[in-house]
């Protein structure tokens, strides 16, 4: 045992080595730690503890391997203990290691992330597994981010999950190269996975209210391809409806590239969630009260309730809103006749002082801009008028989103040209081009021309200095 | 007369089946009115008045009854009777003539019969000329029996014997004029645009023109293009006078392209394109108070305007054609008074507005909101100080907002396709329970182009080239 401490700890030989060199060590060191039989590894050294003399930072696979054998052989309370141990594995380890240990790690959190469930404490778990996402490539889906997201949601931390789905996935796990070593054994990702994990962030977003966004995570599960529908997509679907009318007042349309099964399924299935948009588009609020009642049900069974009920508090918000276009000054008795209290609640909102604090609030937030102004000092006599001012020249306001949307779409732009340069070099991609070019005899052109899946609304320079020289070499390598 | 609980009776069953009922008297006197029409359309209007307007409702059934004696147009015979008995039982005892439907029955079958054996006697002889002239008798003999569809029926049925251009132009005008009565107005513009699509000579072209553009006028009426409409009424030239009697006189032409344009135009536009309008001038000399109506219009005394519309009212509602389209014509010609009301303003009182326009504060203030919220009027409402301002507008912002929105826009869509294309590369499609292998390999060309969008075809030709 102490030999193979000794060992463990000759791991990698130096800090700075090839990566090649490094490449092959782990695969010697992995084969070494395979062939170890786990009661071996897990076996506590008398005095000392393995895991003590062992830095996860730098010992990271072998620190795996000891955990992962003492929680397979030990009992319950084995958790109990190691799970201070994960944490610090989590926080620190060194991903180019681990990479290749993939089956291996998963076992890790797996058995973590029902230890926290089990025991009701998803809140440890999360600022490791954050970081852990974050010390492996954060653009490339994993395993981690759905369990992640799940965590975060059980656990009420929106904030901390809005760090991970802020940052805009480009790549998935391949499944189909076969780049693969010998850790195939890893249970491969499944569409569910991802489905889930983008209804999750929606779910994420909604939960700190940020509809724009939600609503884009939503898109990615509604327009997912394929040659049926899960269900995941429509649940999100149906959430896709709530968070339009919280973000427009309006259901938003199903974006155009959805395939048509999806498309069918949609409709056929989301139609109390129709009517309740269009209700609430109408603006007519007796209308809104009876689809209401009608779906309080619907609502509970698909648990959108809760989101239901804050588009009805949205309702009034919207209203008062657009009647800033419509008016420059109205009494609050005036708009509190208007009755566009929906929510039900009874009580005294829907009056008058009501309606004022509404308002108010409304300004705090800088929902709307406006003013309030009481004509009589006695609050008995008086008449409290909304003064909607113009709308606020926020042009510096304005001048830095542009910037940062710029920005935003440069980094993208980047992103679309490593794609571009990747996909074009795939194996794939050249066979079909071969084959259009066999089937076309010299008119390859032909082929090409064929109209363009990616109708944006308007082009843009993809290709001003595309390096299809450099594609044209790999090409023949290739050949 | 007037009196009859008969005649209440149906009207307020007519009003609660939500049949429009005029209960005013008309400004025109029914005889000099229904003597500016030839034919079918007479009693068509005849009954359409007396259908809803009770204090004219005995007197015109009475004259359509007159009229169709003259005819040999049964089935409308027994209409007109059938509603005059509902209204008066002694007029319809009086008017009831068993013998008169006896004998027409008998004469129209017979004739029937024997145009139909001619007919088939022609498509023995197989000379395309015969047979195109026995379809067209048996067509003009249904038309005056009543029998609408079988009448069109026959005239479409000429369509493969017609030989010459005329033929066609001939058969269509027919066509044309049955369906209009049909309320057909589909059938009615692709005659249209048949005719005008064949070559002719210009005197031809002299004739046809009135009726083409009356044609398609109430055609376009019909759809509620108003501006259409009124295009085509005004390009009508005088020479119409009284050659369509059968469908539309040239008063009606008037009315119909005053209204129209009224509704449609701007203020500087119906004073070239109306008022000054040569040829549209004699159509307006017929219906002085047209005219008075849209000078005022131009002139900006839009209450004066509108009063002399609103005294015409009930002369519009019992016109066959205008009746469904007053309310809207109406409404619009309203709210384009006030917004060419106010283009000048940048505030204006609300008290002078009402005054302007001819109501109460109060139900101007509620019109305003419905015009605002369509978004007819660019302006918003003072409720405080009683005032309607113009809304600011800050193109620079608007500009700046909209591309943000467009870029933003721009970025959402990219990263959706890509989400896509990439589930698709590594082959998390939604499966149903089998999935094949094929359709990942399927899918992954398709993504690829898509990734290619702006230089593909460059790209392309390099392959081409390097084969």
């Amino acid at each position: 045992m102490d030999k193979l401490i000794d060992y463990f700890l000759g791991f990698p030989s130096s800090p700075n080595i090839s990566e090649s060199e490094l490449h092959k060590q782990i695969q010697n060191h992995l084969s070494l730690l395979n062939r170890t039989p786990a009661a071996t590894l897990a076996y506590q050294h008398a005095g000392t503890d393995v895991l003590a003399l062992l830095d996860p930072s730098v010992n990271s696979l072998a620190y795996l391997y000891v955990l992962v054998a003492r929680i397979d052989l030990g009992q319950k309370n084995a958790m109990e203990v190691a799970w201070r141990q994960i944490v610090t594995f989590l926080e620190t380890f060194n991903p180019k290691q681990v990479r290749c240990a993939q089956d291996i790690f998963k076992r890790l959190v797996d058995s973590f992330f029902s230890f926290v469930t089990e025991s009701g404490k998803p809140i440890i778990a999360i600022r490791p597994i954050k970081k852990a996402i974050l010390r492996f490539n954060p653009t490339k889906f994993s395993f981690l981010h759905p369990l992640f997201l799940r965590l975060c949601l059980e656990a009420k931390c929106y904030r901390d999950a809005a760090a991970i789905v802020d940052i805009d996935l480009v790549e998935f796990p391949c499944i189909s190269t076969g780049k693969v070593t010998e850790n195939t054994r890893v249970r491969e990702i499944t569409y569910q996975d991802v489905l889930t994990y983008f209804l999750y962030a929606g779910m994420i977003y909604m939960g700190i209210k940020e509809w724009r966004r939600a609503a884009d995570y939503l898109t990615y599960a509604i327009v997912a391809p394929g040659n049926a529908c899960s269900q995941i997509q429509i649940d999100a679907y149906k959430k896709y409806i709530l968070v339009g009318l919280l973000l427009d007042g309006k259901s938003l349309p199903i974006p155009r590239s959805t395939t048509s099964v999806a498309n069918r399924a949609y409709k056929a299935l989301s139609k109390p969630y129709e009517s309740f948009a269009a209700a609430f588009k109408a603006g007519n609020p007796e209308l809104l009260r009876t689809e209401v009642t009608q779906l309080v049900d619907v609502f509970r069974q698909d648990n959108n309730t809760g989101l239901a009920i804050q588009c009805l508090e949205a309702f009034r918000r919207m209203q008062i809103i657009a009647l800033r276009d419509t008016y420059v000054t109205l009494s609050t008795e005036e708009i509190s006749k208007k009755d566009l209290e929906v929510t039900g609640r009874g009580g005294d909102i829907g009056g008058k002082e009501g309606t004022e604090a509404v308002i108010l609030g409304m300004i705090e937030r800088e929902e709307i801009s406006a003013s309030l102004s009481h004509s009589h000092p006695d609050p008995e006599q008086s008449q409290t008028t909304v003064h909607f001012h113009n709308h606020p020249a926020d042009e510096s306001c304005n001048l830095a989103a542009l910037q940062v949307e710029l920005r935003r779409i440069m980094t993208l732009n980047k992103q679309m040209k490593s794609i571009n340069k990747k996909y074009g070099m795939s194996r794939e991609f050249i066979q079909h081009m071969v084959k259009v070019a066999k089937m076309s005899g010299s008119s390859v052109l032909a082929g090409m021309a064929e109209p363009d899946l990616m109708d944006f609304d308007y082009s843009f320079g993809w290709a001003e200095d595309e390096p299809e020289e450099t594609i044209m070499q790999d090409f023949e390598d290739d050949m | 007369m007037l009196g009859n609980s008969l005649v209440d009776g149906y009207f307020s069953q007519a009003r609660s089946d939500g049949v429009l009922v005029v209960n005013g008297l008309p400004k025109f006197d029914l005889d000099t009115y229904i003597s500016g029409y030839a034919g079918r359309t007479q009693i068509d209007r005849l009954i359409h008045i007396s259908t809803h307007s009770p204090p004219l409702a005995i007197e015109g059934l009475k004259l359509a009854i007159k009229l169709l004696k003259q005819t040999q147009d049964v089935p409308r015979f027994r209409l007109a009777l059938d509603i005059l008995r509902k209204l008066s039982l002694e007029d319809a005892e009086a008017a009831q003539d068993d013998a008169w439907i006896e004998k027409t029955s008998r004469k129209v079958a017979s004739d029937t019969e024997r145009i139909e054996a001619d007919l088939k006697s022609y498509k023995h002889n197989l000379i395309k000329e015969s047979i195109r002239i026995g379809h067209e008798d048996l067509g003009n003999h249904l038309y005056a029996s009543g029998d609408l569809v079988g009448a069109l029926k026959c005239y479409s049925r000429m369509r493969d014997f017609c030989t010459a251009p005329k033929h066609i132009v001939d058969m269509s005008m027919q066509a044309i004029k049955v369906c209009i009565e049909q309320g057909n107005y589909m059938t009615v513009q692709s005659h249209v645009v048949k005719i005008r699509n064949l070559t002719r000579g210009p005197e031809e072209e002299e004739l046809l023109r009135p009726k083409l553009c009356v044609a398609m006028g109430l055609t376009q009426l019909a759809a509620g293009d108003f501006r259409a409409a009124a295009r085509s009424f005004l390009d009508c030239p005088p020479t119409l006078l009284n050659t369509y009697n059968e469908v539309i006189t040239a008063n009606d032409v008037a009315t119909y392209g005053g209204l129209c344009a009224l509704a449609s135009m701007e203020r500087t536009q119906l004073k070239t394109e109306v008022l000054d309008n040569v040829e549209f001038r004699n159509f307006l000399e017929l219906e002085p108070r047209m005219r008075k109506a849209i000078t005022f219009f131009h002139t900006a005394k839009y209450s004066s305007c509108l009063s002399i519309l609103e005294d015409s009212r009930n002369d519009f509602l019992l016109d066959i054609h205008l009746h469904r389209h007053v309310n809207r014509l109406f409404e619009s010609i309203r709210s384009k008074g006030i917004v060419q009301y106010f283009i000048p303003f940048s505030c204006v009182t609300l008290s002078s507005m009402a005054q302007a326009f001819a109501t109460d504060e109060r139900t101007l203030e509620k019109e305003l909101v419905v015009m605002i919220g369509k978004g007819a009027l660019d302006a918003r409402i003072d409720t405080k100080n009683r005032l309607l301002t113009a809304k600011e507008t800050n193109l620079r912002a608007a500009v700046h907002r909209e591309t943000l929105a467009v870029a933003q826009n721009y970025e959402r869509l990219a990263r959706m396709k890509l989400m896509r294309m990439n589930m698709i590369r590594s082959g998390l499609e939604v499966r149903g329970s089998k999935a094949s292998t094929g359709q990942v390999n399927a899918g992954i060309v398709h993504g690829q182009n898509a990734s290619w969008a702006g230089n593909s075809q460059k790209v392309g030709r390099n392959w081409g080239e390097f084969m």
